[in-house]
């Protein structure tokens, strides 16, 4: 297997030169692995969005099934899109890059194999646990804690098997593509970790330690940093290997990789705050988010520069490479994304656009344009070579592109007017002073046709997946799989006095670069969360503000199963817009007990922060029964299983114990006596229903959720 | 905005300040090691992906 020729020459006095030729073999079917389930899942993944988006459109086709209801497969959507298809695409990427700019096969097989299986069970669990409501409520961290677990092993295996391989290199460098890599590794197992504590009240159902604030920053934090290590850093990886690759020339500028990776890990960290702005989160902490973002242009502008002046005088092979096209595409589309996201980030600018359609158009800028189309690069560039062929047609990889760069402009251009336009007719008022549109639901069928237009858009990009999907099949179909790719490195081993290799001093440096990341991304996280833990004694507490009763414990639990969140805000801004149309807005002391937070990032539906006694029991019973009933032309789905499920108290004390332990006040005596407590005031809702000539069993789920929307933000009004 | 807090949360510029000057040191410390940079070794890293390095 390996082939040694040994040339030494003498350099100094008592040091030697060892030049060995090495034969050895890529391992492929990892990579190929990792890249049929990517276009899967993509397929999935992309389904379910455009499942999700009519849905807006045709409620109907929530079918009046809890299970494809758009509260929960919002959720299946973004984790499938995130996790599963852009995951095991990055996965893909790495583990073919990792191998050649290291020069040697993969650390272990057995890990690459523990990887590849684990990663697609946890997909699998998602799969299951999401639609059947099972959530933590919190964005892109929904699974519930045995899977939080099971992630975080799996990425401990990927990153054994990703550092063993760089320490076992044969280039006795580390390429920059691989910093990007171990920056990924190291921030997204400190994110996940940190975000996902949580206290397990049963198998399938745990609290977040975190409550209210302190929940809602740890979380943007960690969402903030997803998309920065999950969704950007690997990219850019890729990017720096697969594009030089694509265009037989090296990157532009290796100083500027090193700079803006530096500067990228270093800024990103900070940025979270951003995603609450105008919250009940510290002026200081949003300060800082936003001085973060804005700076965060320019490493990400440096990416993109750098990427596109690779192409400087290769123009020419981009009109005829399609690879190319849709790396030029992305690219773009990162710089697009990276430059609004900055904007986004000013409070007035974020004012208008938090809460609305903008930010999934900015969102839908980077996951269709920079992470869908490298992807789609890469596939179109790797297939071929993976399967020792060409590509089965190139004309259809661009029809491809064009379905998908008109998709994606489809797609944008009217989310980003139906944010704009709501986001202005949620603040405008008349001359008189009051709202011009007072009802919540007048601003939403406004939008409804450009949420049909995205459709549209969707079905374009899915589309030209398709398309690739049979172009990717019929070119694996006329190659043949080469499973293990011979090769051979030159390896040159400098021996000095002491008969040790210095090639051991760079084994450290993966370490010291794990170390230096590491450093690097922590110190936005310290000097941000620690202060903010502090808080809680500055928090300036409310003393009417009390725990939940049993039954709105319950309800709140099945507000989360249902996954209320993704279209409810409980988050009213201090605008004189809001709290004409809401009530007063909301303070960080009336959250005190909420493990989760449930600010939500999304008004598909209107503000439920103070929706305590704003209607009758009756007005919610239909309401949740068939929204149109009290609500023409609304497109909330319809709840009807709630009037018939049996309310499962068998974890309320269980549940009761957990809050207590992560300090809500409930006393034993409390806990206790909490079937009777709950039984009571599910009568005396029963009862008000009956004198609105409405039957219903005081044990059934709509009970409870009842008492929990009645109870939103009341607490304050008792002051 | 939220006086209500602020009034409660002093002495939190100070992390502003500490934040930015942390992130300029940073900065202008990896700007000086890129500029002492051996230019042979960014031509050697540069094209460790295309293999011309391994071509002799």
């Amino acid at each position: 297997m390996e082939q040694t020729t040994v040339l030494t020459a003498p350099m100094a006095a008592k040091e030697m030169i060892e030049k060995r030729v090495e034969q050895f073999e890529y391992d492929n079917t990892s990579v190929r692995n990792f890249g049929l389930a990517t276009l899967i899942f993509g397929l999935v993944g992309m389904l379910v969005g455009l499942t999700v988006a009519l849905q807006l459109v045709f409620p109907v086709l929530n079918f009046d099934l809890p299970y494809t209801t758009f509260g929960r497969i919002r959720p299946l959507h973004t984790n499938a899109i995130i996790f599963a298809f852009v995951g095991n695409g990055i996965f893909a990427g790495i583990y073919y890059s990792l191998q050649r700019v290291c020069r040697t096969r993969m650390y272990s097989d057995n890990l690459s194999k523990i990887h590849f299986w684990g990663w697609q069970l946890i997909i699998l669990s998602a799969a299951i646990t999401l639609p059947l409501g099972i959530t933590t409520s919190k964005e892109y961290a929904e699974l519930e804690w045995p899977i939080d677990i099971a992630i975080a092993l799996i990425w401990v295996v990927f990153g054994i098997n990703l550092i063993g391989t760089i320490i076992k290199r044969r280039e006795k460098h580390i390429y920059v593509a691989a910093w990007f890599y171990i920056a990924t590794f190291v921030t997204v197992a400190i994110l996940h970790i940190f975000n996902s504590f949580a206290f397990p009240v049963s198998f399938l159902k745990s609290y977040s330690v975190y409550a209210g604030v302190q929940d809602a920053l740890v979380q943007w934090w960690y969402g903030h940093n997803a998309v920065a290590f999950f969704l950007t850093t690997p990219f850019l990886g890729m990017m720096y290997y697969f594009l030089p690759k694509m265009a037989n020339r090296p990157i532009y500028s290796y100083k500027l990789s090193i700079l803006h990776f530096w500067t990228l890990i270093f800024l990103y960290i900070w940025a979270g705050p951003h995603h609450l702005l105008y919250s009940s989160l510290p002026d200081w902490v949003q300060s800082l988010g936003v001085v973060f973002s804005v700076m965060l242009i320019a490493p990400s502008w440096g990416g993109m520069i750098n990427g596109l002046l690779t192409l400087r005088g290769a123009w020419d092979k981009v009109s005829e490479d399609v690879t190319l096209k849709f790396m030029v595409v992305s690219l773009t589309a990162y710089g697009m994304a990276t430059f609004e996201g900055p904007l986004l980030s000013l409070k007035s600018i974020n004012a208008i656009a938090h809460f609305t359609d903008w930010v999934v158009a900015h969102v839908h800028v980077g996951a269709l344009g920079f992470n869908g189309f490298m992807l789609f690069a890469i596939a179109y560039w790797l297939v071929p070579r993976l399967y020792n062929t060409n590509l089965y047609s190139k004309s259809l990889a661009s029809v491809h592109f064009w379905l998908g760069t008109l998709g994606i402009l489809f797609y944008a251009i009217p989310m980003y007017w139906a944010g704009f336009m709501q986001g202005l007719m949620w603040q405008e008022f008349t001359p008189e002073g009051v709202l011009r549109y007072p009802n919540f639901l007048e601003t939403v069928t406004r939008v409804i046709p450009l949420y049909a237009a995205r459709s549209v858009g969707g079905t374009f990009y899915l589309a030209g997946f398709l398309v690739m999907l049979y172009n990717l099949a019929k070119t694996a179909q006329k190659g043949s799989f080469l499973a293990n790719e011979k090769t051979e490195a030159t390896v040159y081993t400098k021996i000095d006095h002491k008969g040790e290799y210095w090639h051991k001093v760079f084994e450290n440096r993966p370490i010291l670069l794990m170390i230096s990341s590491l450093i690097v991304v922590s110190i936005g996280g310290l000097v941000q969360i620690i202060p903010t833990l502090l808080i809680k004694s500055n928090i300036p507490t409310i003393a009417s503000v009390q725990p939940y009763t049993p039954l709105e414990l319950e309800g709140r639990d099945l507000y989360i199963k249902e996954g209320c969140n993704n279209c409810h805000s409980q988050m009213i801004r201090p605008f004189r817009s809001e709290t004409e149309r809401y009530g007063t807005y909301s303070k960080s002391g009336e959250y005190i007990y909420d493990h989760p937070f449930l600010w939500g990032s999304k008004r598909t539906g209107p503000d439920l922060m103070r929706q305590g006694g704003k209607y009758p029991h009756a007005w919610h019973y239909f309401h949740l029964r068939e929204s149109t009933s009290m609500s023409p032309g609304s497109i909330m789905p319809n709840y009807a299983w709630l009037l018939e499920n049996e309310l499962d108290i068998s974890n309320t004390q269980a549940k009761m114990k957990v809050m207590k332990s992560l300090g809500v006040p409930y006393s034993d005596t409390r806990i206790n006596n909490a079937r009777n407590e709950l039984k009571e005031q599910a009568d005396a809702i029963t009862a008000n229903l009956k004198a609105e000539k409405i039957e219903v069993k005081p044990d059934r789920e709509i009970i409870a959720l009842i008492a929990y929307l009645q109870r939103l933000g009341t607490d304050v009004k008792k002051e | 905005m939220f006086k209500q807090h602020l009034a409660g949360v002093t002495g939190f510029d100070a992390y502003l300040i500490l934040s930015l000057l942390i992130f300029l040191l940073f900065f202008i410390g990896i700007a000086v090691r890129l500029f002492f940079f051996d230019k042979k070794e960014i031509e050697y890293l540069k094209n460790i992906p295309l293999d011309k390095n391994f071509d002799n």
